[in-house]
């Protein structure tokens, strides 16, 4: 009996994780999920500029935010893109965040 | 016979684990708990010169008065003494950004801001601007234990924006250290 409901609580732990916030990752973990992974490079030359954005998502029922290329550029006064890297964090799939950083001039 | 499995038993306790495992899992990323770790505060990015840094946006400067709200975000550099302060102001009124003062006790750095795009977001105007000025001088206003002001001057007047001091222990121990760390890879 006690097998069966450790089953059961893990099952409820593993749906939990699964249906809730999910974002993006090339690796993500059931339990805990911190990635930082590229997105995007192009030819321009010149970095010397960060822009970043976010969403949030709790349970996978809310999600918010603006996490868009366009959006984190605009916010640096980015016009020249050089490359675009993100940031990945699940807990559980209670609470997860998604952050975009674009570099360029 | 007494009752094997009374209710609030060892099952009862074993079904609430999936549900505590995730709020105990919260608590323990929470920056409070971790004794100072800024790597989540920031990023570094290698250029041709030295690094780059980017510290993250940060929130909890606001005027209740004018119901306005201050998000900054910092980029310095180890080859150099400059760092960028983007910021959003969110303001109900339609208004000119001109300056800056940050201000920490008789420490005072006034610098001139521009413009880089006004938006609409629900009730309030985000004015989104930014501003250069010297990296360290802007690190010897970071204290922790002396919350930083911030003070937007515009063709409406002057707004006082304040962070609460718990949230600026937190939020300037972090700075501090980066501006340490960012100090420690300064090329010479």
């Amino acid at each position: 009996m006690k097998i069966k409901t450790l089953i059961v609580a893990a099952g409820a732990a593993f749906m939990l994780s699964s249906c809730g916030a999910a974002v993006m990752t090339p690796a993500a973990g059931y339990l805990y999920t911190d990635v930082k992974a590229p997105l995007t490079a192009t030819s321009n030359s010149g970095s010397g500029k960060v822009g970043s954005g976010e969403i949030a998502s709790i349970l996978g029922i809310v999600a918010t935010g603006d996490a868009s290329i366009e959006s984190a550029a605009k916010s640096a006064g980015i016009t020249k893109i050089h490359h675009v890297d993100y940031h990945t964090k699940n807990i559980l799939g209670v609470y997860a965040t998604w952050t975009v950083f674009v570099y360029g001039e | 016979m007494a009752n094997k499995n009374p209710k609030g038993g060892p099952r009862a306790r074993l079904f609430l684990l999936p549900f505590c495992l995730p709020l105990l899992l919260l608590c323990l990323s929470s920056p409070q708990l971790c004794a100072q770790d800024i790597s989540d505060s920031y990023i570094s990015s290698i250029q041709p010169q030295g690094t780059l840094y980017f510290i993250k946006p940060i929130k909890g400067f606001e005027n209740k008065d004018t119901d306005s709200e201050f998000i900054f975000d910092i980029t310095t550099y180890s080859y150099k003494d400059t760092a960028i302060l983007n910021f959003s102001f969110y303001d109900e009124r339609v208004l000119t950004p001109d300056s800056l003062v940050l201000v920490s006790g008789e420490n005072r750095l006034a610098v001139p801001v521009k413009k880089l795009f006004v938006e609409s977001e629900k009730s309030v105007w985000e004015y989104r601007c930014t501003t250069v000025l010297p990296a360290s001088r802007l690190a010897s206003l970071v204290h922790p234990q002396l919350p930083l002001i911030i003070l937007l001057k515009s063709d409406k007047g002057l707004v006082r924006l304040t962070i609460k001091d718990r949230k600026w222990e937190k939020e300037g121990a972090a700075l501090e250290k980066i501006f340490a760390l960012i100090a420690m890879n300064r090329k010479e």
